[in-house]
């Protein structure tokens, strides 16, 4: 037992007292009244439990959650733009006429999204009737969309335009997919944005949910404009 | 704050009573009492706090380290007895080998530095009482969990794993016949992985918010500790750099399951023309290295703040310019996303990206110098313990300043043309994320563990391991780098065709295969003092290491449910005040009231003339 409890020690030094004292161990000393840090021990010092950077950012965590997550997505789509881009410049690059439902569906989103801020700015003036059809729009509109790309997607590969034809058609399944996928998470935020102002209501003071549900949808469709163009350029 | 001499009474307050009283301003998580979990399954399997989950992902990633470590022993029986055991060809050579590294690389070190002591340790070191979601953090284990499981199921299929190397250049990694592995192994492979990005993402996620939002009162960002910096950057790297990975893993498995041609040029297999065509190997390289470069330093980022937390606790002296080792550690964050072509050197790109990244990457270079003057300039004249977690901490200080200088040679875009796929790079890789991470990590274990189970780690099978660890290490890939400047290629199975690789290097090779069985031995030994330790220790004092650090201020160790009794603690300093006083404990806790402090004792020149500072 006696030799475990040395094991918890701190003093368990390994080396012999002469040689600590030859090499000069243990030799330095905290510097008295401060030693010129801002947070360390001086009283005088210290910035006490206020001020910036001791308290969390100004914005509600969920906000700063979905900043952080539109950040990533960001990056993927990015990585996959520039490969777009960069393989689309290339000489060899068979272009092939875009399915006109790209536009309906274009303009399904852009609709969503404004049935989606037309919820959210219902609320913020206390206008609880326009809340749930606008919404529920919204949502109606984003599913639309979504069976939108998938009649593309048939269309296109009914005349042989089909995911392996060449890379034009394997970057527009691609880049279409990975943003439907996202569309699709939306619409699973949007069923608890929907249960939300079903169950306990949104009011003008408590909406934070609805507003970042807004914010994602807006995101997408951004994504969705900036696809649109380099596809329908390519 | 008025002007008050802390004296000694106010320190055993302090350490009597670990929080001063306080108002949780932030948002309430968990009620305290009120949030205990019911049933077995709530509380060990499916639960929400974040130390459970922390032990989940920890257990989880070294099983896979283990798996790891026997997929080595079988590279090393081939490699130091070519041809001599059955159980090795050349087909499971290669996936052997593509499954240590990437195995290693993310499901056991990432996973655990972040998974492991980021979800442990953040909370406690923030005076938080979870992390900011924990029902997501739940989620992001299991989704983790169920990636291994894809992954190991990826073993059993048709044609086996992978064996394409842990890079998965196409198109050998898709092209039937062309690697072990094409037909099912590499889409398991890819689906695993797609899966782990998913964890990390919702770890990194938690991290980030917790870290900026979940502070308790007084823990300003410049009063962290360097372990919660290195792996709040390094969940910030994560989310930017893993969504590369993700989109190459998507476009790989197209390639290799519908016939896509996203990186399949026009290509002839075993003499026929192959119907694809259009695609191009080195747009896989770029995504896989924008996301590969940044994924090492996402690893060495946490180790790196745990060793100043080690140094400066075991030295009892402060970090040396905690100040420079934040904006060291910031830089190097953003410095890795504009390095990762140095992995590419040698694939034909214009010469001139050769000349931009060899000098991003010897500029990286210089932080981590920094950072590594800064550990020494700590450990100088600082009172040490040689403690088993001083002593993995000195060995990741020495074994990151050998593999970070050899890592120089290769940034260098000319010395790296006759390097590059040479045993010099499997040295340096392994010498700086194999040996020096592990050794930090080792050290943050034996150093938390008392933390974690309340009982302490046996010292002298620590000592064992330690040394055993290090020079065996050195043993290991030392000698790799001298193979790797006599031009012997890496992943290769056997050399007895080359004529310029002479037959030392054979004798070279008996010698790392019988030092990395040395060395596994000493890894066994730590994981049977781990499984005996957690439950037959002897039992840890609160506070064993007389650590300045917020998480062993909870009211009990193991910390009880919600972290910190009733009330929040308040932090009232930085984490790193040692050496204060000369008698009894000489440092003082975070939650301590700030105050000049009196210095009314002895000082150590004295006690030297006295015959010598107390020798314990």
């Amino acid at each position: 037992m006696a030799r475990r409890r040395a094991d918890t020690e701190l003093a368990e030094k390994a080396l012999p007292v002469r040689l600590r004292a030859a090499l000069r161990l243990g030799e330095w000393r905290a510097p008295g009244g401060g030693n010129g840090w801002r947070n360390g021990r001086d009283g005088r010092r210290d910035s006490g439990v206020g001020g910036f950077g001791s308290q969390a950012l100004p914005v509600p965590t969920s906000q700063l959650a979905l900043w952080l997550l539109l950040a990533t997505v960001t990056m993927a789509f990015s990585m996959m733009v520039t490969a777009y881009v960069v393989r689309s410049g290339l000489p060899d690059w068979q272009s092939f006429p875009k399915p006109r439902i790209l536009w309906l569906n274009t303009g399904l989103l852009v609709l969503s999204s404004a049935a989606l801020e037309r919820a959210k700015r219902s609320v913020e003036l206390g206008d609880a009737k326009r809340l749930r059809p606008s919404l529920m729009a919204g949502g109606i509109l984003g599913a639309l969309f979504v069976l939108g790309q998938l009649a593309a997607w048939r269309l296109m590969s009914q005349s042989g335009l089909t995911l392996q034809a060449n890379p034009s058609t394997s970057f527009f399944y691609l880049l279409t997919a990975v943003h439907g996928a996202h569309v699709l998470g939306g619409l699973v935020a949007w069923v608890r944005t929907w249960r939300t102002a079903r169950g306990r209501g949104y009011t003008s003071d408590d909406h934070l949910g609805l507003d970042l549900c807004a914010v994602y949808w807006h995101f997408l469709l951004l994504v969705w404009l900036v696809l649109f163009a380099l596809i329908g350029l390519a | 704050m008025a002007d008050q001499t802390v004296t000694r009474g106010d320190v055993e307050q302090a350490r009597d009573e670990p929080h001063a009283a306080h108002q949780e301003g932030h948002e309430p998580h968990h009620v305290p009492g009120s949030h205990e979990p019911g049933s077995f399954w709530s509380r060990y399997v499916f639960s929400q706090d974040h130390k459970v989950i922390a032990l989940q992902y920890s257990i989880t990633a070294l099983l896979m380290g283990g798996l790891g470590m026997a997929l080595s022993w079988m590279l090393r029986l081939q490699l130091g007895f070519p041809g001599s055991f059955e159980v090795v060809h050349p087909a499971n050579y290669y996936q052997a080998l593509t499954q240590h590294g990437m195995i290693m690389i993310v499901y056991t070190l990432t996973a655990l530095l972040l998974g492991g002591f980021g979800n442990y340790l953040i909370p406690l070191m923030l005076g938080a009482r979870d992390m900011a979601y924990p029902f997501l953090n739940m989620a992001s284990y299991w989704v983790y969990f169920i990636s291994v499981v894809v992954l190991l199921v990826g073993f059993a299929v048709p044609g086996g794993p992978s064996g394409a190397g842990w890079t998965l250049y196409p198109p050998l990694s898709v092209l039937p016949n062309a690697s072990p592995g094409t037909e099912w192994g590499i889409r398991f492979m890819l689906l695993s992985l797609a899966l782990f990005i998913a964890s990390a993402t919702m770890g990194g996620l938690n991290y980030v918010t917790t870290v900026l939002q979940l502070r308790t009162r007084g823990m300003t960002l410049m009063r962290m500790p360097l372990t919660v910096w290195g792996i709040f950057l390094a969940a910030i790297m994560t989310l930017l750099a893993f969504p590369a990975l993700f989109v190459g893993a998507v476009m790989l498995l197209l390639d290799s399951a519908a016939g896509t041609s996203f990186f399949i040029p026009r290509v002839a297999l075993f003499g026929e023309q192959l119907a694809r065509e259009g695609g191009n190997p080195l747009l896989w390289q770029h995504l896989f290295w924008y996301f590969g470069h940044p994924e090492v330093y996402v690893v060495i980022l946490p180790v790196m703040g745990i060793v100043s937390d080690l140094v400066s606790t075991h030295s009892r002296k402060p970090i040396f310019g905690y100040r420079m080792m934040v904006w060291s550690l910031i830089t190097i964050a953003v410095l890795s996303f504009v390095v990762w072509a140095h992995h590419m050197y040698t694939s034909g790109m214009n010469p001139y990206f050769g000349f931009f990244f060899t000098i991003s990457t010897l500029v990286i270079a210089i932080p981590s110098a920094i950072k590594t003057y800064n550990w020494l300039l700590t450990l100088w004249r600082g009172n040490l313990q040689l403690t088993v977690p001083m002593l993995f901490a000195i060995g990741f200080i020495s074994t990151f300043a050998i593999g970070g200088l050899t890592g120089l040679f290769l940034g260098n875009a000319l010395i790296d043309a006759p390097l590059h796929d040479t045993y010099f790079v499997v040295g340096h890789f392994h010498l700086v994320m194999g040996v020096s991470a592990l050794m930090g990590l080792f050290g943050g274990i034996y150093h938390w563990f008392p933390k974690v189970t309340g009982r302490m780690l046996n010292a002298t099978l620590g000592k064992i391991h330690f040394w055993a660890s290090f020079v065996g290490a050195y043993a290991i890939f030392t000698p790799m780098l001298f193979l790797g400047f006599a031009g012997v290629p890496r992943r290769y199975y056997a050399f007895d065709l080359y004529q310029f690789i002479p037959p030392s290097a054979d004798t070279v090779n008996v010698f790392i295969s019988v030092a990395t069985w040395v060395v596994g031995a000493a890894q066994i030994l730590f994981a049977a003092n781990l499984a005996w330790s957690a439950f037959r220790g002897p039992r840890a004092e609160r506070n064993p290491w007389k650590s300045a650090g917020l998480e062993w201020q909870t009211p009990t160790t193991p910390p009880p449910h919600g972290n910190w009794g009733a009330e929040l603690p308040e932090v009232h300093r930085w984490p790193y005040d040692y050496s204060l006083f000369d008698e009894g404990d000489d440092y003082l806790p975070q939650t301590v009231p700030a105050g000049p402090v009196a210095a009314s004792t002895p000082s150590i020149h004295d006690g030297a003339q006295k015959g010598g500072h107390g020798a314990g």
